[in-house]
């Protein structure tokens, strides 16, 4: 772990080092920035930092002490979870329900501000890390802005989330704002091989993912490579059967709302080829460069004007699912749109 | 590790520690207790990270290490064993074997690494005290800890040991509550003891035995023989308590203590439900007691009492009124007021250790 274990993100963790280097730590952040760019390794990288009781200075010069040993029990605690001054917090189901939607709840948030009324337990400060911040439910921004504007002494609370417009402007106003963004191809790439993906693959992968090394591991590259295919046999099947197909499809699908995010984002990055063909792009830029015969030919059939209006279709129903509509209506009203020509 | 232990001792030492263990926890781990060898025994540690808590339990150690078991299971398991010696092995893998006579169990244990240290954070300084004597002062404080949660500050008692006393001082901003005692000697220090902990303070203490405490670096530490008690103190800054206690309040009466609560529970049956008002009317030998509620009726009673000042009237919340002469052991109370805004000071009759300051209410 450590800084070190950061790619691509070479500002934000400037921003971070800064602050320890100067001992100007804000007591809230904000890490905004798509996911699985390396927002939570930043942070429990920067947690370490403060939570080291040893810090090395950094490798670039300048006199602060801005690195953590790594070596230390402390540092181990760190990364092994187990830090009592660290804690991380995430979206759960309700308590009375476990298979309901996720959320971080205004209980959470009073129990985070319990503990971090607390004096630390073993190092000089206590970390929070609230993962999915956008995911806090109505009233737990409303509660959390006391503690963010002013949390008792020696307490760093770390926001993650992909989108500023995710939280009330209120709760941001409070933190300070730290961007992070996708990595370029190459440098995805890079990462990916160094997990031991094959050249092609770890290509493929980068830019299917966007610049986003967390996600492309987050799956294993044969279940990727499927999901997209069965993502374009939806399509297609719905384009020649009709409304029939697209109930059967969705009655199966409707309910499993991670899986609603992937088939809009396979027909995301679809739809974005086809554009990239009828542009005349070189193929190389293509996602499913593996059939750019049939990306061209899908791309003549379409007028620019039904392209933009299926990519923005497809903007939309993220959109929706991220605010809580039900998967199944989302796939629905997407695939007609997309298949079935409906405005 | 391979331990021999007597059933009992090592029963009443996870009695001790078991409590703290939360039923809904963070990390896995801290639904254990951890077990290390030290020296001729045995240490049995829990924490829920706010309060930890050590008892050392007399052992034949056989192999030295240490281990993670269930609180619960542990405790459950122990409580059924029959009197005689326990034995504890350590195998692979985190395996643990429990033996007591012809009973076996085989447990899963969890490696030690990542239980949280329940250590004193750096070397403390002790001061004595008698544990009776501070399961008094915190009776008499903590009543008053606040429950709103925003206020952290106020979620505990303030302990300031200074000059040869010991001070424990509560205020929920409605109700103030301060008991001190003379000290022998020890080290200065102050700190903010959470409500969980003082509980569990209060759980442990038993009677008449001496007790140490410590204010070492964001923590308070308290030790008996073979136990040892952790709690991180709270964050932030208690307020300037001493800036709300009168001074030189003009009137002042004295009464006895076990009439006024009996008095006052009698006419408080009346009050409003949910602040208990209770109206105390001075006037030249006695005091009246009123209260009154649209829906139920009025009801009244007179003490007679050594006043000679001038009349006056006074609005009480009846509730804070009986916990602090809960709070007082003494038969006589004295009560000093001032004027109808003007907070009042109980305090018992026979020296300074304990007062309570309440705010009164507009009736």
């Amino acid at each position: 772990m450590g800084f070190d274990a950061v790619h691509g993100q070479a500002g934000a963790i400037e921003v971070l080092t800064r602050a320890l280097a100067a001992g100007r730590v804000a007591h809230a952040y904000a890490f905004v920035g798509p996911s699985g760019v390396g927002r939570k390794l930043t942070a429990l990288a920067f947690a370490q930092a403060l939570l080291c009781p040893s810090p090395q200075p950094s490798p670039l010069g300048g006199e602060g002490r801005v690195r953590a040993c790594g070596r230390c029990l402390a540092c181990q605690k760190v990364e092994r979870g187990v830090h009592p001054d660290l804690m991380v917090i995430a979206p759960t189901p309700p308590a009375t329900n476990p298979r309901g939607t996720v959320a971080i709840r205004i209980e959470t948030i009073r129990e985070l501000e319990g503990w971090a009324g607390l004096c630390p337990a073993e190092g000089p400060w206590k970390v929070f890390i609230v993962d999915d911040a956008e995911r806090m439910t109505h009233e737990a921004p409303q509660a959390f802005l006391k503690t963010l504007e002013e949390p008792p002494a020696r307490t760093v609370i770390i926001l993650i989330l992909s989108e500023a417009r995710g939280l009330p402007a209120t709760v941001l106003s409070r933190c300070q704002v730290v961007r992070f963004s996708p990595l370029d191809e190459e440098a995805t790439a890079a990462i990916l091989e160094r997990r031991g993906m094959d050249g092609p693959t770890a290509r493929l992968l980068a830019r299917a993912s966007q610049g986003r090394p967390g996600l492309a591991l987050a799956q294993d590259p044969k279940a990727w490579a499927e999901q997209r295919e069965r993502a374009l046999t939806i399509l297609d099947e719905v384009g020649s059967g009709g409304a029939g197909a697209l109930f059967k499809w969705t009655e199966s699908l409707g309910r499993d709302r991670a899986q609603a995010e992937q088939l809009i984002t396979a027909w995301w990055l679809w739809h974005r080829d086809l554009l990239c063909a009828k542009a005349g792009a070189d193929p190389q830029l293509l996602i499913h460069g593996d059939r750019s015969e049939a990306v061209r030919a899908a791309a003549e059939g379409r007028s620019w004007e039904e392209l933009f209006q299926d990519l923005g279709a497809c903007r939309e129903a993220w959109r929706a699912l991220q605010g809580n509509v039900s998967p199944r209506l989302t796939l629905e009203t997407t695939l007609s749109r997309l298949a079935l020509g409906a405005a | 590790m391979e331990v021999e232990i007597e059933r009992d001792a090592f029963s009443k030492g996870l009695q001790m520690v078991q409590n703290i263990v939360e039923p809904r926890q963070t990390l896995p781990i801290l639904a254990n207790v951890l077990l290390e060898t030290e020296g001729d025994s045995v240490r049995v540690s829990a924490t829920d990270l706010a309060v930890g808590a050590r008892v050392e339990v007399p052992a034949k150690v056989a192999a030295r290490g240490a281990i993670t078991l269930s609180a619960r299971k542990l405790g459950e398991i122990v409580k059924e064993l029959p009197s005689g010696v326990l034995s504890l092995k350590v195998q692979e893998n985190a395996w643990v074997l429990l033996r007591c006579g012809g009973v076996s169990y085989k447990l899963v244990g969890l490696a030690a690494e990542d239980f949280p240290a329940v250590v004193p954070t750096s070397p403390p300084g002790w001061v004595s005290l008698d544990g009776k004597v501070l399961k008094e002062m915190l009776a008499q404080t903590a009543f008053a800890i606040s429950h709103d949660e925003s206020r952290y500050a106020l979620n505990g008692v303030l302990f300031i040991i200074q000059a040869g006393r010991v001070r424990l001082v509560a205020t929920d901003g409605h109700r103030l509550a301060v008991s001190s005692r003379s000290l022998a000697e020890g080290a200065p220090g102050s700190g903010i003891v959470p409500r969980k902990a003082v509980q569990e303070i209060v759980r442990v203490l038993g009677v008449g035995e001496e007790v140490q405490l410590a204010l070492v670096e964001n923590q308070f530490i308290l030790r008996m023989p073979n136990f040892l008690l952790l709690a991180r103190l709270i964050e932030g800054q208690f307020p300037n308590y001493e800036q709300v206690v009168p001074k030189g309040h003009p009137c002042r009466l004295v009464l006895s203590r076990t009439a006024l609560a009996a008095a006052l529970r009698r006419v408080s049956v009346l009050s409003e439900e949910r602040t208990k008002p209770v109206k105390l009317v001075l006037a030249a030998g006695a005091l009246k007691l009123a209260a009154h509620n649209p829906e139920l009726g009025e009801a009244e009673e007179t003490l007679s009492v050594d006043y000679t000042g001038e009349e006056m009237t006074i609005g009480f919340n009846s509730r804070y009124l009986l916990d602090a002469l809960g709070a007082l052991d003494a038969e006589q109370v004295v009560v000093e007021l001032k004027d109808a805004m003007s907070p009042g000071i109980f305090r018992s009759w026979e020296g300074e250790e304990y007062f309570c300051v309440i705010m009164p209410m507009r009736i």
